[in-house]
């Protein structure tokens, strides 16, 4: 059964289209990959998936009830998220960043519980932010800060998780570790994940349905066995590529051509 | 959390020694020992016969409520800078910073001009109040976009320039007073000279009711510091929480314009400072920012009005010694420590 499901999604920004009869349905236990050419509606996407935007036309539906039903501090419960701009205005210390992952659960005029320092504490250890817990936000590397965002997302343990392109500023060790635990999440706990990725090959590696749009419109979406194809790859972002698959770790792996077409076409 | 504890303790005991200090000086010196017992009778209810009278008049009468005040009053714009630092996400940005101001001096400045006196003394007062409010709203309708967001930029923004047109307003008002033009300049530099005990307890009821609100939405200032989005995601609507805490501390950034008149830098000076001490966490720092606040413009109401040879206008001088301050403080920071 759907935890998250849209229907017929339309927004647009001053006339413009931005989103155009959108629809899909989003399962527990699934890894959800989003793709699709700059500007092409992805994050206005999951700011409706969110309730941050409201759609014009069409319904966003968390849980059998519609999401305008829902109290903020609701769905705060239930859908986390790392939006692509990560700025803190503030000397926050990283832990206290973390901690706020944890305010929806802080009734007012209460203060953290010892459960929730635990917790945070753990995410840290998970996250491999023990040396960062005491730093300044404002004085950490991109890469840092967006892990600490990314650490605070988990600590709202939340039934969805929606990520916007959360390993752009990552080194490749730290964005595969990153992915691997949400893989874990999604496989142990049945979690949902949706993600917007700009790298195609770490999708491929991580996702279990992907979603293809552009210019506000699904053009393909389904198991990655079925939607990952050259052709929809040169529908979608215009390219040429040939897809491999790589037997010992079970994954496709992409190979793009140059878009000057100085490589020989097979 | 031990640590701010001890902070916090110790701001508050060099708060009440500054009280009592601050009673002692003046034209007529008293010996703390006669203020001790003034403020022990008054306590326990028993008033012994060896306390001189005139000393009693002049404690409780004359120096008492006028320390009150700008204690009150330092800590109302120094928590009102806190909250608009929180919620313009802009380290920079005071009570002022909106027009919040501006708005009120005009409305005392056209109180003035006029000679309205339909509230008898509180006239000019609610007038600043009103206008200041006013601006307010006036500053949230130029900056709420179609989609109902209101962004920090299009705050300033809004704020810089309605505080333009109102401070040409307050010029003109000026020009059209005439000869009478030096009441409007004496109320916009501020005193605490004419405060009595029932304005003192205006601002101790109101500021207390607005401290409330925002240590009541301290999660609310510290998730906005993440950016509307990421901060609607964590549970709160960040317009209405920018709205409602606008509106408080407009309040009271109002009434103690009305009462005191402009006070610059105090609002600035005090959540820069703490901020560096306690860190930005609201839970910390509004308490602290109270208390310090409080200390900080009763220590400068108490120079001028008892050290300085001449009397020099509160705002003159907060301006004049908080200015250079904030200068070094600043930076201080931009070189490293």
């Amino acid at each position: 059964m759907a935890v998250l499901e849209v229907r017929n999604l339309y927004f647009s920004y001053k006339e413009t289209p931005v989103l155009d009869d959108v629809s899909y349905n989003f399962k527990r236990g699934v890894f959800y990959g989003i793709l699709g050419p700059n500007g092409c509606g992805k994050s206005t996407f999951l700011d409706l998936l969110l309730g941050y935007l409201k759609p014009e036309k069409g319904e966003v539906i968390l849980e059998q009830k519609n999401i305008k039903k829902y109290k903020k501090r609701e769905i705060a419960k239930k859908i986390a998220y790392v939006p692509q701009n990560y700025a803190v205005n503030f000397p926050y210390t990283a832990e206290e960043i973390v901690l706020m992952g944890r305010y929806p659960y802080i009734p007012k005029f209460s203060l953290p519980t010892k459960k929730d320092y635990q917790l945070v504490e753990h995410i840290e250890k998970l996250m491999e932010l023990d040396s960062l817990r005491h730093r300044i936000i404002t004085n950490l590397s991109g890469g840092e800060k967006q892990r600490v965002m990314i650490a605070r997302a988990i600590a709202q343990d939340t039934q969805l998780t929606l990520l916007d392109e959360p390993t752009s500023n990552l080194d490749i060790k730290h964005s595969l570790k990153i992915l691997d635990i949400f893989r874990k999440k999604v496989k142990k706990e049945n979690k949902t994940v949706i993600c917007v990725f700009h790298n195609i090959n770490e999708a491929a590696q991580f996702c279990d349905e992907l979603i293809f749009m552009k210019k506000g419109n699904i053009i393909a979406a389904g198991c990655i066995e079925e939607v990952l194809n050259e052709d929809v790859l040169k529908e979608v972002f215009e390219i040429k590529c040939r897809i491999y698959f790589e037997k010992r770790l079970n994954c496709y792996h992409i190979i793009f051509y140059s878009v000057e077409g100085t490589h020989e076409d097979d | 959390m031990k640590r701010y504890c001890f902070l916090l303790i110790i701001s508050i005991i060099l708060l009440l020694i500054a009280v009592c200090w601050s009673l002692c000086l003046g034209v007529v010196h008293i010996p703390a020992r006669a203020i001790l017992k003034i403020l022990l009778s008054k306590l326990t209810g028993n008033s012994s016969s060896d306390i001189n009278p005139i000393y009693l008049t002049i404690v409780f009468d004359v120096r008492f409520p006028r320390i009150l005040c700008s204690a009150l009053v330092g800590a109302s714009l120094s928590i009102c800078g806190v909250v608009f630092q929180g919620i313009l996400l802009n380290p920079l940005a005071d009570p002022y910073t909106l027009g919040i101001s501006s708005g009120a001096a005009f409305g005392a400045s056209i109180a003035l001009v006029l000679g309205l006196d339909f509230l008898g003394v509180y006239t000019v007062s609610f007038f600043a109040f009103l206008f200041g409010l006013l601006t307010l709203f006036l500053v949230i309708y130029l900056s709420s976009t179609s989609q109902g967001g209101l962004s920090s930029n299009n705050l300033i923004l809004s704020g810089v320039i309605v505080s333009a047109i109102l401070s040409a307003g307050i010029s003109f008002c000026k020009y059209l007073a005439q000869e009478r033009v030096s009441v409007i300049i004496f109320w916009l530099l501020g005193s605490f000279a004419a405060c009595t005990w029932t304005d003192a307890l205006i601002i101790f009821v109101i500021l207390m009711i607005v401290f409330a609100l925002f240590l009541s939405y301290y999660r609310e200032l510290n998730l906005l510091s993440l950016g509307g989005r990421a901060a609607a995601s964590l549970g709160i609507n960040p317009t209405r929480v920018r709205i409602i805490l606008l509106v408080g501390a407009s309040l009271l950034t109002g009434v103690c314009v009305s009462f005191s008149g402009i006070i610059g830098f105090v609002g600035l000076l005090i959540p820069h400072m703490m901020r560096s001490l306690v860190g930005p966490d609201h839970l910390k720092l509004l308490p602290i920012s109270l208390i310090s606040g409080a200390g900080l413009l009763l220590c400068a109401d108490t120079l001028t009005r008892a050290i300085l040879p001449t009397e020099v206008p509160i705002g003159v001088l907060t301006a004049l010694i908080g200015g250079p301050f904030f200068c070094y403080i600043f930076r201080k920071k931009q070189v490293g420590f």
